[in-house]
């Protein structure tokens, strides 16, 4: 349902989790002047709110409530920046008490009432977030495998939206303090797109909509890209290289690639042939037939039709390992894909889709990511295209793969 | 079948001990469209001294070999790789080695009864061959090379390095590249057929299964094998004490990464240790959890990135405490828990807090059996420690009182049984 333009609120009926789940979105675009704003706004709304000033007192109520869990998080869909909050607490029938309101309260407590002092944020919060923060950033680059592919899509989009990285950057904090960030935070709640979801059994929404906090929310217009901005690409490919002490090498591909309106679940299916599971192209043929790699892969980002391929090799079978992997893609291109791929393809992905409803916050997320996209196939029909696909099809897709960058971390 | 039963949780499992000694336990799960199958051997990372039973001979094998075993299994004589024939159908197939046990798994939404096929086929199916093993040196090179390169594998490892003297705990699971490469295919052939004995394995399944015709399916394929006799393994001999306080280590990371360990004795009452585990998590939420004055006071002086991870691990060997975590500053934080912990012995347990901490820890268990996944892994993780009852875990909580916490709290959060293990940045 709407609430008001652009809040709405999803209520997910189930009766096979133990707990319940409400999960509210804010959506806006992924911009590098605030992003390491966004990215400081949940780790200081955690420290405290007006009613519970610390975060000892907040974790306190949460084991009070039984162990509920509070989860936050930044993510990124398409050009878009997100924040998310979660609540998941027990479901009021394995306890003789309920506490299914007061935990909807302490997740709407946390986001709309912050601790404020004298107007803005409490100095000693922001201080040490910025520190945690900085520590964060500085830690993506210690977990080798995720810095590489950082660092491919950051230089395949250069200066493009979609290069932001979601947890913003070091040299932003200097500037950042409690009056700014407090500013952007009201920008936020009075902007960006709200989305809240419930998932469980009887999940009164009433808690929600009378909750004082979303009575007070008033309407905003779009502040998010609803569909992903189009990319112009030059025939350059980019070839990058960046030094760490490490012992194995991180080969990273940036691969473009041209979504067909026609051919629904195109571009999945192709990328699964190429990198997803160990029937895949990259799998069978970087790790198993030449023992170049213990991980070989390829990732799929529907929004920018964009493939990343990862492989950790050895630093001295660079060469071989980036002619192997141009191979296959020349494999694709040329057609050459057996039916034993496309089906196992088809099968890792179908499987995947058939679990979703499974996990509470998989399903949610799927849900969100399907509103914010305006799309509104069931996960029914999406199987149902994904086996429609034919080889024909994905050799036609192929002929769009372009390789953008090839990214190495190396010794 | 046996049935045991949780009327808190609302879930039930039925276990049966086949002829052929291996059990089997069935958790039905309505309305999920996952399966999740495990089926595990007790046999592990710490299994490298044992008596072949039908030789007597006493065999000493290279480090790595339970975790090579689990690569080799897939490999089936016809050349096809049974991984890949599970994941063909869709099905997310994996296998793990532990210290105690090596898994076979997958998880599915489709196929499950071929999937079956393939898992029981594959793992009674044993086949080593010179080339094969050689490709496979290869292969887990490439992985140990991995893991040499993630810091927090490497200060766990060391963790363990202090706290054991003998105990092959100490020993990285997947052994070194050195010594897999003394594997052959006879010693791959003596462990499998020493250790994936029946009598040795569990079969758990959890899911939307009907419990008999499950059974039934699982009966017919498994493969009628001799009994090999009584495994008989050998350990080294543990002294109680701790083997170095601390290790340092340094890679090119941004934050050091640590893990405090506390060694403890193994208790060997299967009921007694469900007791003492959940008064051990309660003391570490207590003492380090998120809403502890320890964690408030790291908190402000910046002294932690994020919560510190705690865990307590035990099987029929060991028995240990690992609390893990990211600082500028770990001999700080190692201070200052263990003046934390001095702090609370004089003061003595608060019972608001721990009544707080009971209803967290309550919560937290219960909401754990919203995965198929969980719920299965614990099943078998709890039979490789000869738990007989994991719903016990949520019956015990009441048995916890302030006075049997301060006991725990007093016989094992000792100084002189703590060690620290470090990763630290390269010096410039």
């Amino acid at each position: 349902m709407v609430i008001k333009e652009n809040i709405n609120l999803s209520k997910i009926n189930n009766n096979k989790f133990k707990t319940n789940l409400i999960s509210i979105y804010f959506t806006k675009k992924l911009e590098r002047e605030n992003a390491t704003k966004i990215a400081l706004l949940p780790l200081v709304l955690k420290r405290g709110t007006n009613n519970l000033n610390s975060q000892e007192e907040i974790n306190k109520r949460l084991e009070e409530l039984y162990g509920a869990n509070f989860d936050y998080g930044v993510e990124t869909n398409g050009d878009n920046h997100i924040l998310k909050f979660n609540i998941e607490i027990l479901n009021n029938k394995y306890l003789k008490e309920d506490i299914l309101k007061d935990g909807i309260d302490l997740l709407f407590d946390i986001v709309f009432n912050p601790y404020i002092i004298e107007g803005k944020f409490s100095k000693e919060y922001v201080l040490q977030e910025k520190e945690n923060l900085k520590d964060i950033i500085n830690a993506r680059s210690d977990d080798k495998r995720a810095y590489s592919s950082f660092r491919c899509v950051e230089e395949t989009f250069k200066k493009r939206p979609y290069s932001v990285s979601r947890i913003g950057y070091v040299e932003d904090l200097n500037e950042i303090n409690e009056n700014n960030l407090y500013d952007f935070y009201k920008w936020v709640i009075e902007n960006a797109r709200i989305d809240i979801y419930t998932s469980g059994e009887n999940v009164n929404e009433e808690y929600i909509i009378n909750n004082n906090h979303i009575k007070l929310l008033e309407e905003r217009k779009d502040n998010f890209y609803k569909e992903a901005l189009v990319e112009e690409f030059d025939d350059k490919v980019n070839i990058v290289e960046d030094h760490m002490e490490v012992k194995q090498g991180n080969l990273a591909m940036g691969v473009l690639a041209k979504e067909d309106k026609n051919i629904k679940e195109g571009l999945e299916v192709l990328n699964a042939v190429l990198g997803v599971g160990s029937n895949s192209k990259l799998f069978q043929n970087v790790r198993e037939k030449e023992s170049l790699a213990y991980t070989a892969g390829s990732m799929f980002q529907k929004q920018k039709s964009f493939i990343l391929i990862k492989a950790g090799i050895e630093i001295a079978n660079y060469d071989r390992a980036v002619k192997i992997i141009k191979k296959q893609l020349e494999l694709l291109k040329e057609g050459e894909i057996t039916e034993e791929e496309i089906s196992a393809a088809k099968e890792i992905l179908t499987s995947s889709l058939l679990g979703i409803k499974d996990e509470q916050e998989v399903e949610l997320f799927y849900k969100f990511r399907n509103d914010i996209n305006g799309n509104n196939e069931t996960i029914e029909k999406r199987i149902e295209n994904i086996n429609n696909i034919r080889k024909e099809d994905l050799e036609k897709l192929a002929q769009s793969l372009r390789i953008k960058t090839i990214y190495f971390l190396r010794d | 079948m046996k049935k045991i039963e949780s009327r808190v949780l609302g879930e039930i499992a039925y276990k049966e001990i086949l002829d052929n000694g291996m059990e089997v336990i069935i958790i039905p799960k309505k309305d999920f469209s996952k399966k999740y199958i495990i089926w595990a051997t007790n046999f592990g990372s710490i299994d490298n001294e044992f008596i072949v039973p039908k030789t007597e001979e006493k065999v000493k094998i290279p480090d790595g070999v339970a975790h090579f075993l689990e690569h080799k299994m897939f490999e089936m004589p016809n050349g096809k790789d049974a991984l890949y024939s599970l994941m063909e159908l869709g099905v997310d197939a994996n296998a793990y080695t532990t210290s105690d046990h090596t898994a076979y798994l997958f998880e599915c939404t489709k196929h499950f009864d071929e999937a079956l096929n393939i898992l029981m086929d594959y793992v009674q199916t044993p086949y080593y061959t010179d080339e094969t093993v050689l490709k496979e040196q290869g292969i887990i090179g490439q992985e140990i090379k991995m893991y040499d390169d993630d810091p927090f594998w490497k200060c766990y490892l060391n963790s363990l390095k202090c706290l054991y003297v003998k105990n092959p705990i100490r020993i990285d699971t997947a052994g070194t590249v050195d010594s897999i490469s003394k594997i052959t295919p006879k010693i791959l052939y003596d462990c499998y057929n020493t250790f994936y004995n029946p009598s040795n394995m569990v079969f758990v399944a959890c899911g939307d299964f009907d419990k008999d015709e499950l059974l039934e399916k699982i009966k017919s394929k498994l493969l009628s094998k001799e009994d090999e006799g009584k495994i008989r393994r050998i350990y080294p001999e543990e002294p109680d004490e701790i083997y170095k306080k601390e290790e340092i280590a340094n890679m090119d990371i941004s934050i050091p990464f640590f893990t405090i360990g506390i060694k403890d004795k193994v208790e060997e009452d299967k009921k007694e240790i469900i007791k003492r585990h959940l008064a051990i998590e309660i003391l570490l939420n207590y003492i380090t959890g998120e809403s502890s004055r320890l964690y408030s006071e790291l908190y402000k002086k910046s002294l932690i990135l994020g919560p510190l991870s705690s865990e307590y691990e035990f099987s029929k060997t060991y028995a240990y405490i690992l609390i893990m975590g990211r600082s500028k500053k770990p001999k700080e934080v190692e201070r200052l828990f263990l003046e934390e912990i001095k702090k609370i012995k004089e003061e003595g347990i608060d019972e608001k807090d721990f009544s707080r901490i009971k209803n967290k820890l309550y919560g937290e268990y219960i909401s754990s059996y919203n995965s198929v996944s969980h719920i299965a892994r614990n099943f078998i993780s709890d039979w490789m420690k000869g738990i007989e009852n994991t719903y016990d875990y949520l019956e015990y909580f009441d048995k916890i009182d302030k006075k049997y916490l301060e006991k725990i709290l007093n016989e094992v959060f000792k100084e002189e049984k703590e060690i620290i293990s470090i990763v630290n940045k390269i010096k410039e």
